[in-house]
């Protein structure tokens, strides 16, 4: 009984520094998937329509934009992490906190994003493109109402991935000062011996992520007409 | 409203050019169903696509509504498409729009307001059958609804030409029926220039008025569907009019006419009028002959009834002779299969 109140009073002790931690998490999952959407879908759509034989055919950019792509998603997260501080500064003014640690996750995730709206693009019947173009669409008209609404069941699955892959990296994130559930864990539980404190974080990773994939996996049956 | 002229289409794939087109001329008329049939890989495919340039051709020009689209730039050529509109095989309908939102994507891309958009693709759905699909989306409806809607699309924006690749390949025969209804329909109530790519004969017995015959990337036979039908010249063709028309001796017939005493077998083709004629009959009395009717058979292509009887006829040489000056100064065709007597 005795160990059972001071669990619960241990987790009463720290639920203010969870919570703090819980919205620095979410805040950074969030931002990152922002830009990298931002980023990634144009750069996806890209990849796909520079494609030879595909309606903006262009061999030089398409090959010049892959590897980009793949030069970034090939570096490991945690050395992309210290190897970008340059840039955190000049776009932050600082290498510290959640907005810093949010750099270095959308330049990880922008590409991968990137890479997986390639992928759901290239799925789209090539019949339905070819139907848009003998009716005369502009490649702007093809990309707009013809690709990205076919390919949107396949594009939100893929940024749900995404979203549970950037959960995970923003705890090696928060290790540099971004704060956050990784962090937390990382401070109490490593650092301190606090057990309790790991396994709560773990508990709230585990009920996101959770959360994410129903949510994603949901809207993407929603918006699937197939 | 079509004009091929010299056109080829040669695909440099790989190692070895593969020659899809070869120097093809057609003319098509204004208002006409133009049926093209030809095997797989007979170059009918990259022909069509040639027409709305979907396919760049290698040589050769094409004049569609006076305007030669082979020699038109992007925005143009753009422009051009709206008017040549074109009905796929597999549909290639939006899967992420409704019935409503697919028809009206043409519209939407010619930069129709949303308005004008509402009106014409009710029109469009009421022409077509589909008044009661507006809301559904394709993977609700059958393959033959599917198809309606690619027709009440491709006619969205009034085209000048209807451009059909193998749009009823997918469809089951009574389907197929019916859609051959709907763009007969509406040839004739818009006046519309159809091109129908097939491989099936039926699609042009049942609508085409003229038709080519492809092969090898070559057009072997071009012309009047009722005189390609009835007198095809060649092998590929011949083989194609069997696919409907038994003109072929059935077997045990065969084996009749092979046998002893059987007389003189001839066979009577005819087209059109002569069909009603009491032409048999009248020879019987006329010139003293027996006539065995064998085997018989009447089909009519469009409006147009023809067919062909296999007749034994016994009696003096002399008279059966006379028989069948006769016959041939009615117009009919004789062709003499086996002579005993």
């Amino acid at each position: 009984m005795t160990a059972d109140i001071s669990l619960i009073n241990h987790l009463i002790e720290i639920s203010p520094e969870l919570w703090k931690a819980t919205y620095q998490t979410l805040v950074m999952v969030g931002a990152t998937m922002f830009f990298s959407t931002i980023i990634g879908v144009p750069l996806g759509v890209l990849l796909v329509v520079t494609e030879k034989g595909s309606i903006m055919e262009n061999p030089k950019v398409c090959s010049i934009l892959g590897s980009l792509v793949n030069i970034f998603r090939s570096v490991p997260f945690i050395i992309l992490l210290i190897a970008l501080f340059p840039l955190t500064r000049l776009i932050v003014g600082t290498t510290v906190g959640t907005a810093a640690a949010t750099v270095p996750l959308v330049v990880g995730a922008a590409p991968f994003v990137a890479r997986i709206v390639e992928s759901s693009l290239k799925e789209v019947d090539k019949g339905v493109v070819e139907a848009a173009i003998s009716m005369g669409a502009r490649p702007w008209q093809i990309i707009t109402k013809v690709l990205l609404p076919e390919a949107l069941p396949g594009i939100i699955l893929g940024l749900t991935i995404t979203t549970v892959t950037v959960i995970s990296y923003s705890a090696m994130a928060g290790v540099v000062g971004g704060g956050g559930l990784g962090d937390l864990a990382y401070r109490y539980g490593f650092q301190r011996f606090d057990e309790i404190t790991t396994y709560a974080v773990v508990v709230i990773l585990v009920i996101m992520v959770q959360l994410v994939q129903s949510f994603g996996s949901w809207l993407s049956k929603a918006v699937n007409k197939k | 409203m079509i004009t091929i002229k010299n056109l080829s289409k040669v695909y440099e794939n790989g190692s070895k050019p593969v020659k899809a087109l070869d120097n093809i001329n057609m003319h098509i008329q204004k208002g006409e169903i133009f049926g093209i049939i030809g095997y797989s890989g007979a170059g009918k495919s990259s022909l069509v696509r040639c027409l709305n340039m979907l396919e760049k051709p290698t040589a050769g020009t094409i004049t569609i509504d006076g305007k030669e689209i082979t020699a038109l730039n992007d925005k143009e050529l753009r422009t051009a498409r709206r008017k040549i509109a074109m009905v796929f095989q597999h549909f290639n309908l939006l899967s992420s729009r409704t019935v409503f939102g697919n028809v009206a994507f043409p519209l939407e891309i010619a930069g129709v307001p949303k308005k004008e958009i509402k009106q014409k693709v009710e029109k469009l759905l009421a022409l077509v059958g589909l008044a009661d699909k507006y809301d559904a989306y394709p993977a609700q409806l059958s393959g033959g609804q599917k198809q309606r809607v690619g027709i009440a699309r491709a006619l969205a924006n009034d085209p000048k030409v209807l451009l059909c690749d193998e749009a009823t390949s997918a469809l089951d025969p009574e389907t197929t029926k019916s859609i051959l209804k709907l763009l007969k329909d509406i040839n004739r109530q818009l006046d519309l220039t159809i091109l129908i790519i097939t491989h099936e004969m039926k699609v042009i017995t049942e609508i085409c008025d003229t038709v080519a015959v492809l092969e090898s990337g070559k057009v072997i036979e071009m012309g009047n569907v009722v005189d390609v039908f009835t007198k095809p010249q060649h092998s590929t063709t011949r083989a194609f009019v069997q696919t409907v028309i038994n003109t072929e001796i059935p077997e045990p017939v065969k084996q009749r006419i092979g046998q002893e005493g059987g007389g003189r077998v001839i066979r009577v083709s005819f087209i059109g009028d002569h069909t009603g004629k009491t032409v048999i009959s009248s020879i019987v009395k006329k010139f003293d002959v027996d006539a065995n009717i064998l085997y018989g058979n009447i089909d009519h292509l469009q409006d147009t009834p023809f067919g062909g009887l296999i007749i034994e006829l016994t009696g003096k040489q002399e008279s059966i002779l006379k028989a069948e000056e006769y016959l041939a100064q009615q117009g009919l065709q004789i062709e003499v299969i086996a002579n005993d007597c």
